[in-house]
């Protein structure tokens, strides 16, 4: 029988410890007894009695062992138990306290919402509100969820430890050597395996739900033992992905150069047969392609990594992701602590960015942290400038296959083409279950700002037609984003802003969307050049330029991510393509299609 | 190779032809300064530390004048203190030994530069600025009540001097090369 919600209301963890205490003392009567049995064993006696007091003695001192064994597999089992138990009383207090803030009611094993909140679908506020409203529920209801599942899986270890260890006897048949060592066999008998995370990928809500009900000893172990197991699981604490990508990265960078090495060696030898006159079938030529397929592969992936290792290396970086399972890697680096900060940006690159290169943004995120804290403090919203600091964190998400400027990439229409939407779509999927994450992981609220430059825009417009407890958006330099209208996006009215360079002629594509120059409900940030005194100080010009150190938008994405768009500096920097072929009844026909090469 | 193979394959490249030119550096080192260059010019600045040094004179010595001029500003402390370090940026970011930093003077000032103040506190940070060699810039944001000063010297290094409620003075450190 596997435990549900009501029975969970009933546990009392303690009680559990308290028959630990009581069996452990019970293992220590029976090892004295048999230090006394010792002393007890005929040594000076011969004959008939005394072979059957011999045997007698050796059955009790057996039976003794039998017995220890079980005790001490119970007593495990138990003591495990207690863990499991505490981890999930504490959920199950979670849960109940999550309910009662947001006017929630747990009902047997569902999650109830009792705040009236009507649909209207043609109405943004209202999606929005019903969407806030059922993450709110399905945060819960992850947290009742996890507190059946795991005390279902407790239940049933014990069980199984009961019936098939101790009643059946399967314990009793194992043989030690001595009291010790049985005592030694039933505490490692008694030991369950490590409690492992939702199958698959796990929502964030559920992720966040199985580390909450795991105890603080049961994460450690989780960390050192299967750090695989959370490196890029959405909705686990940022602090146990860094540390479990940390201990990860140089075994992923030993692998691959290993592999590096060796695919070398074997295109090596083959070269070198053809060199020395040995001619080379057409199964030699299509191994020596695929060895250098290999060879690229190996060695973007000991670029990228050493790429990761250098950043992990800065003060304040965490690795919040790591991923080897597509053709590029992927990663995710944050500057700053998103377990703890008050305000996160997330920032997601476009065209040709990738891992191999991401040190560039994160030296961007990096300066943007700063400008985000010195408006904290500016605005009276820390104590000082490093506590500021302190309150931000700023994270590159390089986690999907962004495309690539090369011949393969942009001809691969089926794949991460620049020319398609796949990259974005996937990619968005991704970050709306990172930013989902964010809200999961944490029980305070956290300010969020998205960041989607080129490319990236689209797959941020992918990830914002989900619901991920975004609080504003900044798009920039976008061909479009994924939708043509603001409202598509699940943000708050007023919270989605933009900007475009005079010169960045990618923000005039509209290819994935409507242009965002001229869709309405969007602030636009301006990324003109500073007030003149004397020289200029540099604006943006270029599709390139947006993060430039001293620039206006800087300073835009920096108070945004702060949380004070009225401190941005709005307005058109550029002339909105489509308005300006519009104006000219010659032109018009462009305005669908400013690059023809570039049709859906 | 297939008729549509080809087609597909000449579209690619004029795609990749027109973005290139579109993009001029976005994301990836499509065109720029080579890494020999890059060097070079990293080694014509002052070092890494030099430049520390001289961030935090030209910081402590505003931050003076600030209290002068300003007087019901009350740092957090007496100390600059670095908040940020990190790599480069392009076209500097694979240069070995280089790094950037970020400064900031007495943890943030209590308090803010009245309006009528300002004035005068931005003529004479800038005049101090220029000492330094950063000449180049001014006001990002001028309004009552909310203000930023940003200055810039050759290298790309920038003072910013701003308020709200309270004040903020800081060094964007440019990109420099360690001495060792």
């Amino acid at each position: 029988m596997s435990a549900d919600w009501a029975d969970v209301q009933l546990w009392k963890p303690a009680e559990l410890q308290f028959a630990v205490k009581n069996l452990q003392k019970v293992e220590d009567s029976i090892v004295e007894l048999g230090s006394d049995l010792v002393g007890a064993k005929p040594k000076s006696w011969s004959g008939t009695a005394a072979a059957a007091a011999l045997s007698e003695w050796s059955s009790i001192n057996e039976s003794l062992e039998d017995r220890l064994t079980e005790i001490a597999a119970v007593r495990r089992g138990l003591s495990e138990a207690f863990d499991a138990a505490t981890g999930i009383v504490n959920l199950r207090d979670q849960a109940i306290a999550f309910a009662e803030g947001n006017e929630l009611v747990i009902v047997d094993n569902m999650v109830l919402d009792t705040r009236v909140e009507g649909l209207l679908p043609r109405v943004h506020a209202s999606v929005m509100n019903h969407a806030e409203r059922r993450q709110l529920q399905d945060k819960c209801a992850a947290m009742v969820e996890e507190v059946v599942r795991r005390a279902g899986y407790m239940d049933q270890d014990l069980v199984n430890l009961l019936n098939t260890g101790v009643l059946a006897g399967e314990l009793a048949q194992l043989d030690s050597p001595s009291l010790r060592a049985a005592r030694r066999l039933g505490a490692s008998e008694g030991e369950s395996g490590i409690y492992a995370p939702p199958t698959g990928d796990g929502t964030p809500d559920q992720n966040a739900a199985y580390w909450n009900a795991l105890a603080p000893g049961e994460q450690a172990e989780v960390i050192e033992k299967h750090p695989e197991w959370i490196a890029n699981r959405d909705g686990i604490p940022y602090a146990a992905r860094d540390q479990a990508n940390r201990a990860l990265l140089p075994q992923y960078l030993d692998e691959w150069k290993r592999k590096l090495r060796q695919a070398q060696e074997e295109r090596d030898a083959l070269a070198g047969k053809y060199f020395n006159g040995v001619e080379i079938s057409p199964e030699g030529q299509e191994e020596y392609r695929r060895l250098n397929a290999e060879i690229e592969q190996a060695r973007e992936r000991v670029d990228s990594l050493g790429s990761v290792a250098e950043m992990a290396q800065r003060p304040n970086r965490m690795i919040l992701g790591l991923d080897l399972s597509e053709k590029r890697t992927q990663s995710i680096v944050s500057v700053g602590n998103p377990d703890t900060a008050t305000h996160v940006g997330v920032f997601t690159p476009g065209l040709t960015s990738n891992v191999v290169g991401m040190k560039n943004y994160d030296t961007q995120m990096d300066q943007l942290r700063a400008v985000s804290g010195e408006a904290l403090f500016r605005h009276g919203d820390a104590a000082g400038i490093e506590q500021g600091v302190e309150q931000v964190a700023t994270i590159t998400w390089m986690n999907y296959q962004s495309p690539q400027l090369t011949l393969d990439s942009v001809g691969d229409l089926d794949g991460d083409s620049v020319l398609e939407t796949n990259s974005a779509q996937a990619g968005g999927d991704r970050l709306a279950r990172f930013h989902q994450g964010l809200q999961s992981a944490r029980d305070d609220g956290v300010n969020v700002t998205a960041l989607g430059h080129s490319y990236g825009s689209t797959t941020t417009g992918y990830a914002l037609q989900q619901t991920t407890g975004v609080d504003r958006v900044a798009f920039y330099g976008s061909p479009g984003l994924s939708v043509d209208d603001v409202e598509d996006l699940k943000v708050r009215s007023g919270n989605v802003f933009y900007a475009e360079a005079d010169g960045d002629g990618i923000g005039d594509l509209a290819k994935f969307g409507k242009d965002p120059s001229e869709m309405p409900g969007i602030t636009y940030l301006s990324t003109d050049k500073a007030t003149v005194n004397g020289e200029e100080l540099s604006g943006v010009r270029l599709h390139s330029d947006y993060m430039l150190e001293e620039s206006t938008i800087q300073y835009n994405l920096g108070v945004l991510v702060a949380g004070y768009p009225e401190d941005a500096i709005t307005g058109r920097s550029n002339l909105p393509l489509g308005e300006a072929y519009r104006a000219r009844p010659d032109l018009g026909r462009m305005v669908e299609k400013p690059f023809g090469v570039f049709g859906r | 190779m297939s008729r549509v193979g080809a087609v597909k394959l000449f579209g690619a490249a004029l795609v990749m032809l027109v973005l290139t030119g579109a993009l001029a550096g976005c994301g990836g080192s499509v065109l720029g300064t080579s890494l020999d260059e890059a060097r070079e010019e990293l080694q014509a600045r002052p070092s890494f530390e030099q430049a520390e040094k001289d961030y935090r004179a030209l910081l402590k010595e505003v931050q003076d004048a600030v209290s002068e001029l300003a007087p019901n500003v009350r740092w957090n402390s007496d100390e600059i203190t670095q908040i940020g370090l990190s790599f480069c940026s392009r076209p500097y970011a694979d240069v070995k030994g280089a790094e950037s930093a970020i400064y900031t003077a007495g943890n943030g000032g209590v308090g803010a530069p009245s309006d009528e103040v300002w004035p005068e506190v931005k003529a004479k940070v800038s005049a101090i600025a220029e000492q330094y060699g950063f000449t180049v810039g001014g006001s990002l944001k001028d309004e009552p009540g909310n203000a930023m000063l940003v200055l810039r010297d050759s290298t790309g290094a920038s003072l910013k001097l701003g308020f709200v409620e309270n004040t903020t003075l800081s060094v964007y450190g440019s990109c420099a090369l360690h001495e060792n």
